[in-house]
């Protein structure tokens, strides 16, 4: 595994669930993320980033008013203050694949399927830092190559299988390697 | 149409991390990092204690063929998937899968809302009140695979609406 020092990033993320935004900044601070800063809808996101040069956005999918896959559409279209390749990692609960279909039409750089953990959230921006998609912009998309790699589908693999999650059972703490 | 346009932007991500060093994310890091995470399962019990209620709530007053029924159970289906969401981030996969189970229960429900989808609805919630009561962490042993059997009937039904794939 790749060791990256991430204190110079700046992560903007868009959560409409507050116990979700506290594990994920609790997550970004344990990674030692330079800065990050929450807000609780695709709109909010919008006009923080008015002011906020972010690096990357951690964007939930059902929010409102706009949620990430709408969000996601708007910044890949030029329409937001972002820069229209700003990685984006779509999280969410719900992982049906029209959904996470949906989410890669509209540009998303990667999907991560709750319930998140720490090593999850590392990976994907380790993909983003070492695999980075060249956009391709045609009449009806602009977004990261769809082609490239097959985008993975973790809800799918995680319904196929449904008792291999990995977290650590919490009546043994610490002990899992 | 227009020939596809193939854009190479700067890789921003890549030019503002360094490898190694003090800052770096090493094995330590990671572990140490999943094992705070672990702690704030203390507070996960009581943020879900909220969403049990709100479940409750709707519950409590959810009646068949009512005008605000369509309403209601679109709340109950954000209170599941939240619940779904958080439920194995913090170690309680139960509340995962029973969640999931009842956003698909939901998601598969066609016409008027029957007493049934109500009872089954109401099955799904208590399941989850056991497993948090219980502290039925992981899958719960023994007494989480008797929380699972006892859904058969919300599982069968998801399974007979095509929702299980």
């Amino acid at each position: 595994m790749a060791e990256y020092d991430l204190s110079d990033i700046k992560v903007l993320v868009a959560e409409d669930y507050a116990p979700m935004r506290k594990l994920l900044g609790q997550i970004l601070f344990e990674l030692n993320v330079g800065e990050f800063q929450m807000v609780a809808s695709g709109q909010e996101a919008i006009q923080f980033l008015e002011d906020y040069p972010a690096d990357l956005l951690l964007v939930d999918n059902i929010m409102d008013p706009i949620g990430g896959t709408d969000l996601t559409r708007l910044v890949r279209a030029g329409k937001t203050p972002a820069d229209r390749h700003i990685p984006i990692i779509m999280v969410s609960g719900e992982t049906s694949k029209e959904l996470i279909i949906g989410a890669r039409d509209a540009g998303v750089n990667e999907f991560l399927a709750k319930p998140i953990s720490t090593r999850m959230v590392y990976q994907r921006f380790m993909n983003i830092i070492e695999n980075p998609r060249p956009f391709v912009g045609t009449d009806d998309f602009y977004g990261p190559d769809r082609r490239r790699r097959q985008m993975r589908f973790p809800g799918l693999e995680r319904r196929r299988a449904p008792y291999t999650y990995q977290a650590q059972p919490a009546a043994a703490p610490g002990t899992g390697k | 149409m227009s020939k596809p346009q193939i854009i190479n932007p700067p890789n921003r991500l890549k030019s503002k991390v360094s490898m190694g060093g003090p800052g770096a994310v090493d094995p330590e890091r990671l572990a140490r990092a999943e094992a705070v995470i672990e702690k704030m399962t203390e507070n996960y019990l009581d943020w879900v204690e909220a969403d049990l209620k709100k479940l409750e709530v709707e519950l409590a007053v959810l009646k068949p063929g009512a005008a605000d029924a369509d309403e209601r159970v679109e709340r109950m289906y954000r209170t599941s998937h939240d619940i779904k969401g958080q439920g194995g981030s913090f170690g309680y996969q139960l509340m995962t899968e029973v969640g999931a189970l009842m956003c698909r229960y939901i998601e598969n429900l066609q016409g008027p809302l029957t007493q049934e989808d109500i009872d089954l609805m109401n099955l799904c919630y208590k399941s989850m009140r056991a497993v948090i009561t219980g502290r039925l962490a992981g899958d719960g042993g023994e007494a989480g695979r008797m929380v699972i059997d006892g859904l058969g009937k919300v599982a069968a039904k998801v399974k007979t609406a095509g929702g299980d794939d």
